[in-house]
């Protein structure tokens, strides 16, 4: 008998108490500097872009999501020709930018990307490379933050 | 002189017996080939091996892994890089596997704190040198570096200051060179002076500034250069076709065999996906060792270029595409409508036995025997005849030319029709003084030779005596003629072999049970087969154009009068070259790569390529191509699977079936009457004497459809022609 | 760079960040290049060839080897070509090549491998001046400097008149006479600045000073006489046996 007005008065508490609902998306929630969300393709300060094409990404990559080709560049160096990153595979484990030596693929802080067709989640390099320029403030001082930890 | 693997120690022990000495000493190597076998323990286990053998051999016959990085059981033993040491029970120091020879009763011990402590020590010292470009390197995933320094070194790190920065040395289109990298094991150098003969390659300055290159910037010219890829044991030397393409763990490797030439080398093809990536050299004793000319190694970029992937049918002057049985009921009606003697096949250089047998099988059921090989003169019987098989093959075979002290070639350019077997020639030459004398053009060989003549008639010189060098083959205990191609297709062929054939018979020990030393060099993967096969012309075909001719691949057609305006032809094969140009019918076969098929070598080996990838488009396997016109024509083969159409070349001849590794030679007794019956050729009086031989080979590069496609190859014509 | 620098002081990297600053490679310490660069006076072009003298010379060279080994004989014929060229050029180089019949790489190797063989050409006094350990305790640094400043010239240069070249040398195995400078085949010791330049000096002005010891003393003997062995030497056949 109590019971349904024990249970009662925790309702009447929950009535007054301050929801924790936040109104996205207006209001988002924090994240981490270790968030890791939308792939990204870096460059150096000078406009060189990272990626040596070591494929060190593709082999440690559990879900086998990104696919590389390349050849060498005019000048010589070691590009790649194609880096696709297959978004609809992926499973965001953070391995591959882990992996990498240069720190050119990295999870960047953006999950809000979603589209209307399938197609348009296979990245290929260029809009990897859109994106490392989109979000490379944000990306270099999550890295610069764990660098340490690294 | 160390020993080599246990079967070709067999062989030598079945040969020799007795130790090769004496007569001029080009080396200084006069001690005999076979030493007594002692015993030694390595990690306690017994080892017996040959005297004059080095620890790390009797390690590796053990099963004791011993690592290295300048050591190589086919080079000369350098003992720079000082990771083999190991520990000699009662020695004060550790002592380098690789140089130190075993001596009866030693105990070796390969791993101790002493060792462990060596090891890293030597693998800090390579790294401290060594640049930071695993992740831009073309050698990572495949490197002794990294594994070596993964099991043995240590896993840090102290050094500080600057690294050496070596220049990077610009040695030909096939190489690329890192200098960086080189560790300075000496490996290229030591190959490119022993075994290839190219001695512009050594070292300049000493100690830390010690460079590997040309000093003078020349090119790496010799034909075997890519095999310093794969002894480079880091990313030093690459392949420059290769460079950055992939990984070695995301290839599938295929095992092959490479039918750019007729010595049929032991390929393992690296694919991904439906592409091959590249080709690489596996060992086989026997035939290749562990190496492969540069052709068949870069021409495979080849395979993407001009291929042949729908089944073509010509209108008017353009090639229509068509479905299959569109073009096999074309083919069938022109082919029902033909006489017998009009009609006509020829087998193209790299056409596999299971297709050569399954057109001859249909043409001989419509009754016609026109069957050619692409060669000049393919009209008529061959000039070897081919009844005998001991006339047209390698019968001293590639193992056995390293054991010859005296050597004649007619009319034949091993270095670039059978590179392969010139170094084995130059393997003989350097360790068993061998005599070689040339009749033919004088070019480099990569060893000395006496020059009897250039044109055919020196032949005589032999015959009568006169010359020096006869002397040398009748004393010669093992004693060795090659023929080239070249003799078959001089316009008075038939004479000049029925002189070499008595020349043959006169030396004594040519032939004898255990030794045949006559050798024909056949240039093409798919002739031997073909003779095999009886692929060939009988007495009634004629010379004159066909109303119908079945191109099998074939793309050389020099000289061939059976085509012309009027002619169907119908070409099957892989690549849009001068066969396909001349065609009115396409049928898009399968490359090498792509199909499981067997090839004859020049020794008569049977081999078997495996397919790696798939054939592009609509192409199919040779021999299924032809089952299935046969049945559009009416004459259905009575194969439907591979494993029916082998026991079929099987009754054709068991030769070519003979997986096993194992070679049927041929008796002393039948390899004398096949020099009887060709000594007795007499061949057409009218015909003029030649004034000097052709060779078959004008561009090393471009030999063969694949070749003439391919970009690399297409680079390395312009910079060494 | 200088995120790095801030993040080795800031409060996050007290587990140890090893900066390192950018280094590029040090230049080569070696006075030459290990690789031919062609130029106009030294190319496969210009050929070289043994003057007759020098032809007889090599022959007597060749004897002392033997016949079928003559490449046994590439170090004295390299110094002795060396000797009339003024330098090892690379047409010296392929020229003994032939001459012995060796491919021309292994000229190279012998040529690259010993410093004594200048690829590149000297002036017409080489003044090798040894700066090892004793040497160099005796104040060969000095000597270096001076004769620096003299001829206005680095170490491993030659000056514009083409008559010095000033290269440092490994011990010249006089170190009783420490320091020590060669000029050409000449051993001049017991230098000090001041006579280092002299010598140069003297040398520009056409005159060859005596080699040996440059001070008051007689070859390596104390300087106030000779405190052992200061009886006359015997001769040949002491204390040899009367029947020999």
């Amino acid at each position: 008998m109590t019971e349904i007005l024990r249970g009662g008065w925790i309702v009447l508490q929950a009535f007054f108490t301050e929801p924790f609902t936040i109104f996205y998306p207006w209001e988002k929630g924090p994240l981490s500097a270790r968030f890791r969300g939308e792939h990204a393709l870096r460059r150096y300060p000078s406009g060189e872009e990272r990626c040596i094409s070591c494929k060190l990404c593709e082999a440690i990559c559990p879900a086998q999501a990104i696919t590389i080709e390349s050849e060498p560049r005019e000048d010589g160096s070691r590009r790649t020709v194609r880096y696709d990153i297959d978004m609809t595979k992926c499973i965001f484990c953070g391995l591959c930018q882990e992996a990498c030596p240069v720190d050119a693929i990295v999870e960047g802080p953006n999950f809000e990307y979603s589209t209307e067709t399938r197609e348009e989640l296979i990245y290929n390099k260029e809009k990897l490379l859109e994106n490392g320029d989109k979000w490379e403030v944000e990306i270099s001082r999550n890295i610069r933050a764990e660098q340490s930890y690294r | 002189m160390l020993s080599r693997f246990s079967k070709v120690a067999a062989l030598n022990k079945r040969l020799l017996g007795k130790p090769l000495n004496g007569g001029f000493a080009k080396s200084f190597s006069t001690s005999p080939l076979f030493k007594k076998e002692i015993e030694l323990f390595v990690d306690g286990k017994s080892v017996h091996i040959e005297e004059g053998s080095a620890i790390i051999q009797a390690a590796e016959k053990v099963g004791v892994d011993i690592p290295r990085f300048c050591y190589h059981e086919r080079l000369g033993v350098a003992g720079n890089c000082r990771m083999c040491l190991v520990e000699i029970e009662k020695s004060p120091k550790l002592a380098a596997s690789c140089a130190m020879p075993v001596s009866p009763g030693m105990r070796v011990i390969t791993t101790s704190e002493r060792i462990k402590s060596s090891r890293e020590a030597v693998m800090e010292f390579l790294l401290s040198s060594h640049p930071l470009d695993c992740p831009i390197c073309d050698q990572a995933g495949e490197c002794d570096l990294q594994e070596q320094s993964m099991r043995y070194g240590g896993d840090r790190s102290r050094y500080l200051e600057p690294k050496r920065a070596v220049e990077d040395k610009n040695i030909g289109p096939f190489v690329k060179t890192v200098m960086n990298r080189c560790i300075q094991c000496t490996r290229c150098v030591r190959f490119a002076n022993e075994v290839a003969g190219a001695p512009e390659f050594g070292t300049t300055g000493r100690g830390n500034d010690l460079q590997i290159g040309t000093y003078i910037s020349s090119a790496l010219r010799t034909e075997m250069s890519g095999n310093i890829i794969d002894l480079c044991p880091v990313g030093a030397l690459t392949s420059k076709p290769y460079a950055f393409k992939a990984r070695p763990w995301e290839l599938k490797k295929t095992e092959s065999i490479d039918v750019m030439d007729a010595i049929g080398s032991n390929i393992r093809v690296d694919s991904r996906g439906n592409e091959v990536m590249r080709i690489l050299p596996i060992t086989n004793d026997e035939v290749n060792e562990e190496w492969i000319n540069d052709k068949t190694r870069f021409s495979y970029d080849g395979l993407k270029n001009q291929r042949l992937v729908n089944p073509l049918i010509k209108v008017n002057d353009r090639f229509v595409a068509a479905t299959w049985s569109e073009a096999l009921q074309l083919i069938a009606t022109k082919f029902q409508n033909t006489s017998p003697n009009g009609i006509s096949a020829i087998a193209g250089n790299m056409a596999d036995s299971e297709s050569l047998v399954a057109l001859k099988d249909l043409f001989n059921a419509a009754g016609c025997e026109n069957l050619k090989v692409d060669s000049t003169n393919n009209s008529s019987a061959p000039a070897f005849d081919i009844d005998i098989r001991s006339n047209y093959l390698l019968n001293t075979t590639l193992v056995g030319t390293e054991h010859a002290d005296a050597l004649l070639i007619i009319g034949s350019d091993p270095r670039h029709e059978a590179s392969i077997l010139n170094i084995r020639i130059r393997k003989a030459y350097l360790y068993n003084n061998l005599n070689v004398g040339l009749i033919g053009n004088p070019s480099d060989l990569t060893y000395k030779y006496s020059h009897i003549g250039t044109d055919p008639s020196a032949i005589d010189s032999l015959l009568n005596g006169s010359h020096p060098f006869s002397k040398v083959l009748a004393e010669a205990k093992r004693p060795m003629i090659l023929v080239g191609s070249a003799v078959s297709e001089l316009s008075n062929a038939d004479q000049t072999i029925s002189k070499i054939s008595k020349l043959a018979l006169n030396i004594p020990n040519l032939i004898t049970e255990e030794w045949n030393g006559f050798n024909v060099l056949q240039n093409y993967a798919s002739r031997t087969a073909a003779y095999d096969i009886g692929f060939t012309p009988n007495v009634n075909s004629n010379a004159a154009a066909s109303e119908f001719v079945y191109l099998l691949g074939a793309d050389e057609l020099e000289g061939d009068s059976s085509i012309n305006s009027d002619t169907f032809v119908v070409y099957q094969g892989h690549h849009g070259d001068k066969g396909a140009h001349l065609a009115n019918v396409i049928l898009p076969g399968a490359a090498f790569t792509e199909k499981a098929s067997t090839f004859v070598n020049a020794e008569g080996r049977s081999q078997v390529t495996r397919a790696a990838i798939n054939p592009p488009g609509s192409s199919r396997e040779d021999w299924q191509i032809i089952r299935a016109l046969s049945e559009f024509i009416g004459m259905t083969l009575p194969y439907n699977n591979i494993s029916e159409l082998r026991s079929r070349m099987n009754d054709v001849s068991p030769t070519l079936n003979s997986y096993d590794d194992s070679l049927t030679s041929v008796s002393a007794e039948f390899a004398k009457l096949g020099l009887k019956n060709l000594s007795s050729k007499t061949g057409d009086s009218k015909s003029k004497p030649a004034s000097e031989f052709v060779y078959p080979i004008k561009n090393f590069y471009m030999t063969d459809p694949i070749s003439r496609s391919s970009s690399t190859m297409a680079k390395a014509t312009a910079d060494f022609a | 760079m200088l995120s790095f620098a801030k993040l080795a002081t800031s409060r996050f990297s007290r587990n140890a960040l090893v900066t390192r600053t950018f280094t590029k490679s040090s230049v080569s310490n070696s006075d030459h290049l290990f690789v031919h660069r062609d130029t106009e006076y030294n190319n496969p072009n210009i050929k070289f060839e043994f003057t007759p003298k020098n032809i007889t010379e090599a022959e007597k060279i060749l004897k002392k080897y033997p016949a079928h080994y003559k490449k046994a004989a590439l170090i004295p014929l390299l110094h002795l070509a060396q000797k009339q060229n003024g330098f090892t050029s690379i047409g010296v180089m392929n020229y003994i090549a032939k001459f012995l019949e060796i491919p021309p790489m292994r000229v190279y190797e012998v040529a690259t491998f010993y410093t004594m063989f200048n690829r590149e050409p000297v002036g017409k006094y080489l003044l090798q001046v040894c700066g090892t350990t004793i040497c160099q305790i005796c104040g060969s640094d000095q000597i270096f400097e001076a004769l620096e400043n003299r001829l206005g010239i680095k170490i491993g240069q030659t000056t514009p008149d083409n008559l010095f070249t000033l290269v440092e040398v490994e011990c010249a195995c006089a170190c009783v006479n420490a320091p020590v400078m060669a000029i050409n085949d000449d051993y001049y010791e017991d230098l000090t600045p001041e006579i280092a330049v002299k010598l140069v000096d003297s040398l520009k002005s056409g005159v060859v000073p005596a080699p040996g010891p440059q001070q008051s003393r007689k070859t390596c003997q104390p300087a106030s006489g000779l405190t052992s062995l200061t009886s006359e030497p015997p001769g040949p056949g002491f204390m040899v046996r009367s029947d020999l």
